[in-house]
């Protein structure tokens, strides 16, 4: 899985218009950076874990990809077919951040599992700046205060995802 | 959407891969097995007991000369690799060749019947011509060159292999997946022990129309993972000026290799519970060999010349992971001891209570190579 792959398919997995949907009111720069810090750890603890992790579900990493590629497919036909959650009630502030917004709006399962793939075929590093990258459209459409998200939005990058998530899987299918 | 959603798709798509490594000893243990199981499934006009019911103990009907060519073949490899005793049985199979080789219109073919395949005579110079290495005995010598000829004669124009020789008229209009690589090696052997001969042109010409056209020619589905070719390939290497791997020929072998990985990913995940459903019963062994022997063929290749050097890793995986499934599938004495005749079942590969010949066969020659290639052992 290319680099550039990796990045556009983490995008679609935190879809930023699905992120802006949730966007708890009153929401600061804290609560954004607390979310972005959030799931870049994440993002890295998977990346970090991959080996040891695929060793013990007995997983290749070509088998990886293949998992996260149909992770994403399942995420990005929720983006397509479902509506966006709406504003989270949570007081704002660095713990919103954390909690919903970095999870489980954004670290959804099929970033999860592509940090996971990312790490076992790249390492942590580029896993990370991979997961830094796509996480840039989110960070900017919270802190737009006058962007609203449209399910349009939503369903594109849904849409965009589940050609992705084939790609990625195929990624996985020829890979040795 | 929840992750367990998410994880509950996820594991019914993709399940654990069920390898390992065996140690050289086990992969040792099942080749002399396999060994034993042609030893005492050799009958008095040196066929082979074919096919095999385990559960109604009976001998079922059928055979196949080019399968036959192929045991010869393995049993060869097997003696060369210090199995002891593998070549007595070989030897003993020849007598079933003497009777089936066959005066064609462009020279000698094995088989029966109006049109013998290509491939059985590909094979039988393959058998042939790994004796006369391991023997040095020459008594065949003429039949190897006649046989050699034959086979140049099948080769056409643009590189691909007629499939079957009619007796009067010559090569058909026919094509075999597995026949076309089956000819390439042993067009590619026969130049390295005959080398005024000039096998190596039309091997070249079947290499080139392998890898450039025959896909798109003879469009298989789904795409060959081509073993045969890949043992080709390999000899080709050993020859004193190797023709260079071009980007096409690069290109083709990723391909390869991607698709032999992919099948041994894929049947390592048949481990029984929802995988019955998921992925079905476990693939005839000699399917699995084939993946053995197409990875060991290639990596031999790979470390012979130090390519690829960051996917050795995950080829040496695969590979480790077919003898894995072959190691663990293979009827030991164990197993055998409450089958009606164990002479039957021991060191053979069942799938659905049944075996064949050449998938202790497959099996056999991929244990073989794979022991090869941890060694470091060259051919």
């Amino acid at each position: 899985m290319t680099l550039t792959l990796l990045i556009l398919a983490m995008t679609a997995a935190a879809n930023p218009f699905r992120a802006v949907a949730a966007r708890p009111t009153d929401t600061t720069t804290a609560t954004v950076a607390a979310a972005t810090a959030t799931t870049l750890v994440l993002v890295g603890l998977c990346a970090a874990g991959s080996g040891p992790f695929l060793d013990l579900i007995d997983l290749s990493g070509p088998s990886a990809r293949i998992a996260a590629g149909i992770a994403l497919l399942v995420v990005a036909l929720r983006d397509v077919f479902l509506a966006p959650p709406s504003p989270s009630p949570a007081p704002a502030g660095p713990v919103a951040g954390v909690v919903p917004l970095a999870f489980p709006v954004v670290f959804t399962p099929a970033l999860a599992l592509l940090a996971v793939a990312g790490g076992a075929e790249r390492g942590v590093g580029p896993t990370v700046l991979a997961g830094a990258i796509a996480l840039i459209p989110v960070v900017v459409g919270l802190l737009l205060d006058s962007l609203r998200s449209s399910r349009l939005g939503v369903a594109t990058v849904g849409l965009a995802g589940a050609g992705l998530a084939a790609l990625v899987v195929l990624d996985g299918v020829y890979a040795i | 959407m929840g992750w367990v959603l998410v994880a509950g798709v996820v594991a019914v798509a993709v399940h654990p891969e069920g390898c390992g490594r065996p140690s050289d000893d086990e992969l040792t243990t099942a080749a002399e097995l396999a060994v034993g199981w042609f030893a005492a499934n050799l009958q008095a006009d040196g066929r082979f007991v074919y096919r095999y019911d385990r559960e109604r103990a009976e001998v079922e009907p059928g055979y196949n000369d080019t399968r036959h060519a192929g045991v010869m073949w393995s049993l060869w490899q097997a003696e060369a690799d210090g199995i002891a005793g593998a070549g007595d049985v070989a030897e003993a199979a020849f007598a079933h060749v003497e009777r089936r080789l066959v005066d064609t219109v462009i020279g000698p073919a094995f088989g029966s019947g109006p049109r013998p395949g290509s491939g059985a005579a590909g094979l039988l110079v393959a058998a042939l011509d790994e004796r006369r290495l391991v023997t040095g005995r020459t008594d065949h010598d003429e039949l190897l060159v006649a046989l050699g000829r034959t086979l140049a004669a099948v080769v056409n124009d643009d590189g691909s292999v007629s499939a079957d020789i009619d007796v009067r008229s010559g090569p058909g209009d026919t094509r075999s997946p597995f026949f076309t690589g089956e000819v390439m090696w042993a067009l590619a052997r026969l130049h390295l022990t005959f080398p005024e001969e000039g096998f190596d042109r039309p091997a070249l010409r079947v290499r080139r129309y392998l890898v450039e056209d025959r896909d798109r020619v003879e469009a298989p589905w789904p795409p060959v993972s081509d073993h045969w070719g890949a043992y080709a390939f390999e000899t080709m290497d050993r020859w004193p000026e190797p023709p260079p791997v071009t980007e096409r020929e690069e290109a083709w072998r990723s391909r390869q290799l991607g698709l032999f990985s992919l099948q041994v990913r894929y049947e390592s995940q048949r481990q029984g519970g929802i995988t019955r459903f998921t992925r079905g019963p476990i693939a005839l062994a000699a399917g699995v060999g084939t993946l053995g022997e197409g990875l060991g063929n290639h990596l031999l290749q790979l470390r012979r010349n130090d390519e690829r050097l960051s996917d050795q890793g995950a080829l040496v995986e695969r590979a480790d992971c077919a003898a894995h499934l072959l190691v663990e599938r293979q009827v030991d004495r164990a197993d055998a001891a409450d089958d009606v005749e164990p002479h039957r079942t021991v060191g053979a590969w069942f799938r659905l209570g049944d075996t064949q010949m050449d998938d202790q066969q497959h099996a056999l020659s991929a244990l073989l190579l794979l022991r090869d290639t941890r060694l470091g052992d060259d051919p």
